[in-house]
């Protein structure tokens, strides 16, 4: 489904050059729940947005469903995106002006779907996530997990096959990033959706079935979850990570 | 220390900086635009008065026109004056070869010199020299007829053709303004100066002159007066005051009052977006604040970091805005004189201009900066380190509330009703918009983009609707300017018949006698005659002395072939001559004079105080309304002695005016100083409201642009605020264009409202104008081309001012927007 080819993102600050990602190749394939991991600054994120399409990369080529997205104009990316993508960021990224059914609804009025649809979705949606009876509420009057689980409805509204998400649990506790974690699980295996994780934690990597280790641009290992034991594998990775 | 962190912290957000700046030097280039040309014009006025007068203290005169010349000679015996000038203005005509011109186009009024070289005269850039025998012409002048300095030249005089030379040529100068072509010369007389002597010979008026004008030591006036009336002692001869009131011949209050209101909307914009600018920084750096007082800032400090920003880009602004205003002045003055339809240098005069622009420039800014900066210094620590978002604007009920009132007073019929009205309109104005965009925003065609735009508004309900109120007043402004227009080009003729007295005016160099008048009315086509007197009082007010004008009036005539008319049908001439012996003032002079209907104005005439009770203010075109009326008898009375020089004709067969001009003309061709029909005065003014219609456009135009510059700093403070949110829509959905979209739907939302607002306002302005005024000139019109200019406009200037945040919402690094605070 995924296919990541030489990927290089370089960064000009003042007249130095940056090379975050130099080189980075993987596949993924349909239905596959990878939980990508390493240091801070080793350019997680940035391979993110390249995947999702909100960067141009400097080389190297990004195929989704065969289709090469780092060719694509700004309009084609955008309307792929929203078709093909969703979306989840770590500090939620919610239209603080808009109603928690807007919002989920929001991507779905943007691409000018009929209104009986987005209202039967999002309130499926809601459902889902277990917001109902949150519809009319604004965002600051939710807390983080409901925040994220409204971001999670949002990203589903266009019922996207890819799932990008950039630490979902970062900025939540234990509890809360727990229900998001199980929610994404839950996604993926009842939908078959193919999802993208960004974490530095192992706790939420462990509901991954594959774990990219990045380190200084490039990738490190790639882990399968069955392949060993779990208790070695994330012993492996904690060592990868502090070593 | 806290220079520095200021000048970085400006520096950092390159943009905002610009446009702060940007609004800075808006105001103060357009205050001082503004305050530079009223001060020029006033200067101008003066200044060519000055000239005129040749800056002389005091006149001898005569009773019958001419006296000896030895009083000119005595005058220079007396103690205290310093010095002394004799003359006399003639009438003739000059032949410069030029074909095909009628008899009135070179008519020629030759002024004799006692003397070239007093300091009661500046001529200057002379070429040729003045004390040689000849003529002396002004620049323009000897322009058009093609001569230069040793030229011959022919000219017709009571005893037949004399041939003379061009003696000299000099700057153009308000003594000898003449036409500015051929075709103005049907209205005004060509000017030449010549020596004394020669002028005396050519005419026979060997020893005699008209006028002597002195210039005193400025010692003891009082004194010096008294030993010239002893010296001269001739009881035919009287002493005048000359009296430089700009009045006279300046009648630009309401110009002055325009250009003051223009450049006042102009430092309301710029304060504005200084405001805007301000609260959107502040909002920004709510964290940053919030950290500072954390760690120990006082409330105090802070204002004084942010004071110290807005103190550096004012100085900034006034530094670039100078020289701005100092080019858009110059522009606007060459506009406004050249309006005038008369040849003149001017300098420019910004005294006040630089020391008021650069005072408002520091202080408005710094007004403007309070409120946000006080907000700053007071944040609540912990509401923002939490993060919690600004409700939406409630509408405030009070507001509301007085809008209303003052929309009920503005209902009352009264002259400043309107302002009420306007005041409630900006009251109640965010409101109104909230409701239209509310009901905008429920119809179906504007699509979920139009929707987001909507929404965008009445979160910043506030900040937009100040801005489309700018346009809107710009708007009203413009309609209610051109509808006044309008009214007068349709009603130039009819205005100016209520009190041009008749159908032909006359000024001679003789007096007009019992015989003349009955030799005019039996003259061809003349059904009937009038003559009039008319003499300068000076009046005393605390500070100054001013000089209106005296005119005798028939109360019999007056009703038939008005020289001044009253506000209301009721009032009659006659009756009020009845009701009290008094004057009627000009409504210029009245408004000058300040006083009540029934109080006295105390005047000088021929250097004698008179008390006269102000009887009533009549309206006039008469020296443009700076004049005062008084009946037949009390003016001989007052003024004794005093003979009339004015008739007023009306002709008995429509059309005639032109032919009994050139009989006239033909038959005492050296006694006819001016005489203009009322066709002729239609023209003239037909032809001169264009211009100053087009100068008004010009500045309107202006207006709305710069109400554009308003738009584009809220819609860009509107973007930079939302900037992560709108990241936020482009990562999730939305596309370029549907970015595009909505930016410019509430650009352009804005500028509706403004339109709509400004046309609603505009047509009550006029209408209520209509209503209130007391001249029946003004009717109500709706000015279309100005309508569909201001809508056009709007939309255009709207649309253009979205572009520019709608653009750098989209082209805005996706990523850092969404990292945005
Ligand atoms: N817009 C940018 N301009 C310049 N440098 C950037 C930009 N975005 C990221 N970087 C740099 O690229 C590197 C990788 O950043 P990235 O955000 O991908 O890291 P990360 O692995 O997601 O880290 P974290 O775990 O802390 O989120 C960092 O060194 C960062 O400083
Ligand atoms: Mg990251």
């Amino acid at each position: 489904m995924i296919h990541v080819q030489n990927l290089e993102k370089n960064y000009t600050i003042g007249t130095k050059s940056y090379n975050v990602l130099k080189g980075v190749d993987f596949k993924a394939e349909e239905g596959e729940f990878i939980a990508v991991m390493g240091p801070s600054g080793s350019g997680k994120s940035t391979l993110l947005n390249l995947l999702g399409g909100l960067d141009q990369p400097d080389n190297g080529s990004i195929t989704i469903n065969d289709e090469s997205i780092h060719t694509m104009s700004e309009k084609q990316r955008t309307l792929f995106r929203r078709e093909q993508i969703g979306f989840i960021f770590q500090n939620y990224q919610l239209l603080p002006n808009l109603t928690v059914e807007e919002n989920v609804g929001f991507p779905m009025h943007a691409a000018s779907k009929k209104r009986t649809d987005i209202h039967q979705t999002v309130s499926n949606l809601l459902n889902a996530v277990s917001l109902t009876g949150k519809e009319k509420n604004y965002p600051s009057q939710l807390s983080g997990g409901q925040q994220q689980r409204v971001a999670i409805a949002r990203a589903l509204s266009m019922d996207p096959p890819l799932i990008l998400a950039d630490e979902p649990t970062g900025n939540l506790d234990r509890k809360s990033g727990t229900e998001v974690l199980r929610l994404l699980t839950t996604l993926h295996q009842e939908k078959k959706l193919t999802i993208i994780m960004v974490t530095h934690d192992v706790y939420a990597a462990s509901y991954a079935d594959r774990i990219i280790l990045i380190k200084d641009g490039l990738i490190e290992s790639d882990i399968r979850q069955g392949e060993g034991a779990n208790t070695d594998v994330m012993a492996n990775i904690l060592a990868k990570l502090n070593s | 220390m806290l220079w520095q962190t200021s000048w970085r912290n400006l520096t950092r957000k390159k943009v905002r900086t610009l446009l702060t700046l940007l609004a800075i030097i808006l105001g103060v280039s357009s205050m001082f635009a503004v305050i530079s040309t009223v001060e020029t014009a006033q200067d101008v006025t003066t200044k060519r008065l000055e000239l005129y007068t040749g800056n002389a203290d005091y006149s001898i005169l005569s009773r019958e026109n001419l006296f000896a010349e030895d009083v000119l000679a005595k005058t220079k015996d007396v103690d205290g004056v310093k010095s002394s000038l004799g003359l006399i203005h003639k009438q003739a005509y000059v032949d410069t070869g030029q074909e095909g011109l009628d008899q009135d186009q070179t008519r020629i009024r030759l002024t004799g010199l006692s003397s070239f070289n007093s300091e009661l005269l500046s001529l200057t850039n002379v070429d040729g020299e003045l004390n040689k025998e000849g003529v002396i012409l002004p620049k323009s002048t000897a322009a058009i007829w093609n001569l230069s300095v040793g030229d011959s030249i022919d000219v017709n005089l009571p005893e037949g053709k004399k041939q003379t030379t061009v003696a000299a040529i000099v700057g153009d100068t308000p003594l000898l303004e003449g036409p500015t072509s051929w075709e103005d010369a049907k209205n005004k007389s060509w000017r030449a100066l010549l020596p004394l002597d020669t002028l005396q010979e050519w005419y026979s008026l060997e020893d005699q002159v008209q006028e002597v004008r002195m210039k005193f030591d400025k010692k003891s006036t009082d004194q010096i007066v008294s030993d010239l009336e002893r010296t001269i002692s001739d009881d035919n001869v009287y002493l005048q005051e000359v009296v430089l009131d700009e009045k006279q011949s300046n009648q630009l209050e309401e110009l002055y009052l325009m250009l003051y209101v223009i450049g006042g909307l102009a430092m309301f914009i710029s304060a504005f977006i200084l405001y805007n600018t301000l609260y959107v920084t502040i909002v920004e750096r709510k964290n940053e604040i919030a950290v500072m007082k954390t760690i120990g800032y006082t409330p105090s400090q802070i204002k004084k970091i942010f004071l110290t920003e807005v103190l550096t880009l004012s100085v900034m602004g006034i530094l670039i805005a100078l020289p701005i205003g100092f080019g858009l002045g110059s522009l606007l003055q060459t506009g406004l004189f050249s309006s005038f339809q008369t040849d003149f240098d001017f300098s420019m005069k910004y005294q006040w201009a630089l020391l008021l622009s650069i005072a408002l420039g520091l202080l408005i800014p710094l007004v403007a900066s309070l409120l946000p900066v006080t907000h700053a210094s007071r944040l609540d620590i912990i509401k923002t380190l939490k993060n919690i978002p600004e409700s939406k604007p409630k509408t405030n009920k009070l507001r509301v509330v007085l809008g209303v009132i003052m929309l009920g007073f503005g209902l009352i019929d009264h002259a400043l009703s309107i302002f009420f009205l306007f005041f409630g309109f900006a009251l109640l104005f965010p409101t109104l918009m909230k409701y239209t965009i509310s009901s905008i925003k429920r119809m179906p065609f504007i699509g979920f983009e139009g929707k987001m735009a909507c929404n965008n508004l009445l979160l910043t309900l506030n900040r937009s609707a100040n801005m489309a109120l700018i346009l809107a007043f710009a708007i009203c402004l413009g309609l209610f300017v051109s509808s006044i227009f309008t009214s007068l080009e349709n009603n130039t003729k009819k205005d100016i018949a209520r009190s041009f007295g008749g159908d032909i005016q006359v000024t001679t160099e003789q007096e007009i006698t019992e015989q003349d008048v009955k030799e005019l009315k039996n003259v061809r086509g003349v059904d009937d005659v009038y003559s009039y007197q008319e003499t300068d009082v000076t009046w005393d007010t605390d500070d100054t002395t001013r000089q209106i004008k005296m005119v005798s009036v028939d109360p019999e005539w007056n009703e038939k072939h008005p020289l001044f008319y009253f506000d209301t049908e009721q009032e009659k001439t006659s009756i009020a001559f009845e009701n009290g012996k008094g004057v009627l003032l000009g409504s210029f002079a009245f408004d000058e004079w300040g006083g009540k209907v029934g109080e006295d104005i105390k005047v000088r005439v021929n250097n004698e105080v008179q008390s006269l009770k102000v009887i009533g203010k009549v309206n006039t075109n008469h020296h443009g309304g700076y004049a005062a009326f008084l009946e037949n008898d009390r003016y001989d009375t007052i003024v004794p002695g005093s003979q009339p020089y004015h008739a007023l004709l009306t002709v008995s067969e429509e059309g005639a005016e032109n032919r009994i001009k050139n009989d006239l003309l033909a038959t005492s061709p050296f006694n006819i100083l001016e005489i203009q029909t009322m066709r002729e005065e239609v023209i003239k003014q037909e032809r001169a409201l264009p211009g100053v219609r087009a100068l008004f456009n010009g500045l309107l135009f202006i207006t709305i642009l710069v109400s554009g510059i308003g738009i584009v700093n809220t819609l860009l403070m509107n973007v930079m605020e939302r900037m992560r949110e709108l990241g936020v829509m482009r990562a999730v959905a939305f596309t370029s264009s549907q970015i595009y979209k909505t930016i410019l739907t509430e650009g352009l939302l804005i500028g509706i409202n403004g339109i709509v607002f400004g046309i609603i306002m505009g047509v009550i302005t006029i209408y209520l104008n209509t209503l209130t005024t007391k001249d029946e000139m003004i009717e109500f019109t709706m000015p279309f081309s100005t309508l569909l200019v201001s809508i056009l406009m709007g939309v255009i200037v709207s649309l253009l001012a979205a572009y520019l945040p709608a653009r750098k919402a989209v082209k805005y690094d996706l990523q850092q927007a969404l990292k945005h605070e």
